[in-house]
């Protein structure tokens, strides 16, 4: 019992305190102002019913506060999350690219071989500084990317645009199949009278992607053409010899196009998803990434299938393509009259391609084991045009020469191995490989140039990051086959050899 | 007896969330998303994807990846439980994707936590004692 009372003291006590030092207070504040029969009116006012109002608006006005301090802290965590948020790659420009220098050096057996005149590789040993590729690449929006890639190029100083042919016939004379041997010099004098050569640019890819998601996305521009594995590894510090594949050399498969390509990819399930494209082009013309000389576009299907696991990986894929070649002539008529004006245009050769082109990746290991094959179906139209003077005038030759329509295959199987770190000691990756190739470009004019077994090996060291060094000989060999005259009179000729060695140092920057 | 039987139950179950702890490591990768994105989980190859930009959604919902700087423990866990590369691979993939398709890696970011918190779509990873309860969305642990 008397713990109670002393306990409800407490709480009467503790209770009321705030209450007489709240009425001291406001008593405080208005001491000077009001007058002592205020004090009455102050008594008045702690009735119930004007406590509870007081009360109330004090409630009131704690919550229009609450809501104030609540406006506060959201603005608080709007700045923060902005000050947060990583910073935008959108609509930066970014520059990157990559460059190659060779050393070169190639024998041809015998030394005075058709091939030496035939290929562009040079016979004297040659230091050569290929070119430069520079990409601008601009995110411009989450999905809307655009990407160029520039390549500087000192060419055309010194191409070969042609080489005297002749042909020896059984009663010793010659005869010039109608060419001759020329190069382009861009030696040019400024008004200072210096003397510099001129380079040239060419523009590899100028593209504007959209992304809608992962199943579709669509380039327009000029695009590099996703067929096989080389085409798409593009750059020399990226591609793990030095010499490409014949086939893609000489652009037995467009190396790009103008138009749109359509692409996208699909999961089928954890580790297996399956690339797909389209592409609708200019097509092949000698023009093709500025006009297209025809209505026929140039269209492309594209499937590739990976399947990726830790240590082990294989993808598969093949491009099919078909389009129409077109060049043409135009001529303008001037008669007497206006009203007898008149233009025409005339094509001068037109052909239809077909083309197949299949690829294999398989990766375990280290070990990588990789092949390309193209299969290329020419149709000629028309067949390009022939003076009477070519060839001396033999129709036979020329017919020869002139066939309307050929198959082309090429196919090559690379193997590498990439040497485990422990073997290496070091962060330098090495990979040995060897390569084999075959191809014939034209089945009906077969030449040591259009049928060849070429046979590499090598070495590819990566000893930092961006720089790719490689050491490379190949071997080709032209079959022996040339059915130059149709008479029978000159059935084979030996062809030789070429070997090749090659330094390359590749850098990305 | 009863009192001892009832202290040795609630130690028992004292005992259950003690053992639970035992397996979530503070040193645990989780890979988180801002809470924009519809996806509950994922799993390493899918995050692989995602962060060699060979994958653009996940559940339906665009994406973006954010990286830790590269020369952190925490990018070099991420590295190994789930791009399973080494620094130098991974350096590697991005200067040959470069070439090939002119595409640059996902940005980096000194606090993923906090660049996945303020941005809406993104993706990355942190530690599990870095992990703030109710800032982001788990979608995978992958242990220390």
């Amino acid at each position: 019992m008397r713990s109670t009372i002393w306990v409800s003291a407490f709480l009467l006590a503790t209770t009321l305190a705030p209450a007489f030092a709240h009425a001291e207070a406001e008593s405080d504040g208005v001491r000077s102002a009001v007058p002592p029969a205020g004090a009455t009116a102050t008594a008045q006012t702690t009735s119930p019913e004007s406590r509870l109002e007081a009360l109330e608006k004090k409630v009131g006005s704690l919550q229009d506060e609450n809501k104030e301090l609540a406006s506060q802290v959201s603005d608080l965590q709007e700045s923060q999350s902005q000050a947060n948020e990583p910073p935008s790659e959108l609509g930066k420009m970014k520059i990157f690219g990559f460059f190659d220098m060779n050393f070169q050096k190639t024998y041809y057996s015998p030394s005075n071989s058709v091939l030496g005149a035939v290929l562009p590789m040079p016979t004297h040993s040659t230091f050569m500084a290929t070119g430069l590729n520079v990409f601008l690449a601009n995110q411009i929006t989450e999905r809307l990317k655009f990407l160029s890639e520039l390549r500087f190029t000192y060419l055309p100083l010194g191409n070969e645009t042609g080489t005297q042919t002749y042909v020896v016939l059984p009663n010793g004379s010659t005869m010039n199949l109608g060419t001759k041997y020329t190069r382009t010099d861009t030696t040019v004098t400024d008004p200072s009278a210096q003397i510099f050569r001129l380079g040239g640019v060419g523009i590899e890819r100028l593209q504007l992607t959209y992304v809608f998601n992962d199943y579709l996305a669509v380039t327009a521009g000029h695009f590099l053409t996703p067929y096989g594995i080389w085409n798409v590894d593009h750059g020399s510090p990226v591609i793990l010899m030095v010499h490409a594949p014949i086939f893609q050399t000489i652009l037995m498969v467009p190396t790009q196009q103008t138009g749109i390509q359509l692409f996208g990819r699909v999961y089928l399930s954890q580790n297996l998803s399956l690339d797909y494209g389209g592409t609708i082009s200019n097509g092949r013309g000698p023009e093709d990434s500025v006009i297209d000389l025809d209505d026929n576009k140039g269209l492309g299907l594209r499937w590739h299938l990976n399947y990726e696991l830790d240590d082990f990986s294989i993808a598969m894929g093949q491009y099919g393509y078909t389009g129409q070649y077109t060049d043409i002539s135009k001529a303008i008529y001037s008669g007497p009259g206006t009203a007898d004006s008149s233009s025409s245009t005339t094509v001068t050769e037109q052909y239809t391609e077909r083309i197949l082109a299949s690829d294999v990746l398989i990766k375990f290991f280290g070990i990588r084991l990789q092949g390309e094959a193209v299969l290329r179906r020419v149709k000629y139209d028309v067949p390009p045009p022939i003076s009477p003077a070519d060839f001396n005038g033999n129709p036979a030759l020329a017919a020869q020469y002139n066939s309307a329509s050929y198959d082309a295959h090429a196919y090559y199987g690379l193997l590498a191995y990439e040497l485990p770190a422990w073997l290496t000691t070091s962060k330098i990756r090495l990979t040995p490989f060897v390569y084999f190739e075959r191809f014939n470009l034209n089945d009906t004019f077969p030449s040591s140039a259009n049928t060849s077994t070429i046979y590499s090996g090598g070495l590819n060291v990566k000893p930092c990051r961006g720089l790719v060094l490689k050491v490379e000989y190949d071997r080709f060999k032209g079959d022996d086959m040339v059915d130059v005259l149709p008479d029978g009179t000159r059935k084979t000729t030996n062809n030789g050899v070429g070997q090749i060695v090659t330094a390359q140092a590749a850098v990305t920057f | 007896m009863k009192i001892l039987k009832k202290l040795i139950l609630v130690a028992l179950v004292l005992a259950w969330p003690v053992h639970g702890a035992l397996a979530v490591a503070p040193n645990d990768l989780l890979v988180i998303a801002n809470k924009s994105v519809a996806a509950e989980a994922t799993d390493a190859s899918e995050m692989r994807a995602v962060f060699l930009k060979n994958k653009t959604a996940l559940g339906g919902d665009t994406v973006f990846p954010l990286n830790a700087k590269g020369d952190s423990d925490l990018r070099a866990a991420f590295r190994k439980r789930v791009l399973k590369m080494t620094d130098e691979k991974e350096r590697g993939f991005w200067d040959d994707e470069k070439v090939r398709k002119g595409t640059e890696p996902p940005a980096e970011v000194p606090v993923t936590l906090k660049a996945v918190f303020s941005k809406a779509g993104a993706v990355s990873y942190v530690f599990r004692k870095d992990y703030k309860e109710g800032t982001v969305k788990i979608l995978a642990a992958f242990p220390e």
